[in-house]
């Protein structure tokens, strides 16, 4: 992917109004190529750490602990199921699986790293998805500053539908 | 923990289940949470055995992160039939 933004670069693609779109694109890989590369880049992210109030105080937290960096999509996510899995283990009382994942499915999911969400009958833990764009060297104010917000799908819409997916938990 | 998942997950995953425990103390005072982590070196031979070691020996209940698919789905595998160990992978 690194390589495929790289050379879209090289070769003028965002300059000639094309645009790309790395859907699992995550921070940790805009850091490296650089808003010079990456700028114009169209990416699909549940978390980005400059979203809201509480995404920047999480993020804050974890930079207090990792030298600066922000959160990952994948990092935020460990916080959120860990603490989700957490608070099931407190309303059953138990740490037993089978409980503790039907109180997973009941609980509705939020804290600061994931905002809003919910676990479903399948497992799949959903939540809002956005569309961002990665901001030119003169539109960032910052070094993490990466990403501008341009759309919101909510999480109802932003999955493959239960019914489509063939879990045998749902059957 | 290295390579090419370290970025994204790696050590900043570690520092997010403390922060997740930290939190949790507000509302399950007095439980002890331990957070432990281990390299799984993208491998789905290395990821199920630190998981059957850990639900063994260390009497772990939630397994959390586990980057890499085929390493995820492995660790999947080695704790479906632990009635007290749960997986979850991003």
């Amino acid at each position: 992917m690194i390589n495929l933004v790289k050379q879209a670069h090289e070769f003028g693609l965002v300059r000639g109004s094309q645009r790309v779109a790395a859907p699992l694109t995550l921070i940790a890989d805009v850091q490296p190529l650089g808003l010079q590369t990456a700028q114009g880049l169209y990416l699909a992210l549940p978390f980005y750490w400059d979203l809201n109030d509480r995404s920047r105080a999480f993020s804050a937290r974890f930079a207090a602990r990792m030298r600066g960096r922000k959160p990952t999509m994948p990092q935020a996510g460990v916080c959120s199921g860990v603490l989700h899995y957490l608070k099931a283990v407190k309303d059953t009382g138990s740490v037993d699986a089978a409980p503790v994942m039907a109180a997973m499915q009941r609980i509705p999911a939020d804290d600061d790293a994931m905002g809003a969400g919910a676990v479903r009958k399948d497992g799949r833990a959903i939540h809002d998805f956005h569309l961002f764009q990665v901001k030119s060297p003169s539109e960032s104010k910052s070094l993490w500053d990466n990403y501008k917000l341009i759309s919101t799908v909510p999480a109802a819409e932003a999955f493959r539908p239960m019914a489509g997916g063939g879990c045998p938990l749902v059957r | 923990m290295n390579a090419g998942n370290a970025d994204a997950t790696g050590q900043g995953s570690v520092v997010d289940a403390q922060l997740a425990a930290e939190d949790a103390a507000a509302f399950l005072p007095g439980v002890k949470i331990e957070v432990i982590s281990a390299d799984h070196q993208n491998s789905p031979d290395i990821a199920p055995a630190i998981a059957r070691e850990w639900r063994t020996n260390k009497a772990v209940n939630v397994v959390a992160d586990v980057p890499f698919s085929s390493a995820g789905l492995a660790v999947s595998q080695a704790v479906r039939d632990a009635p007290r160990t749960m997986p979850r992978s991003t």
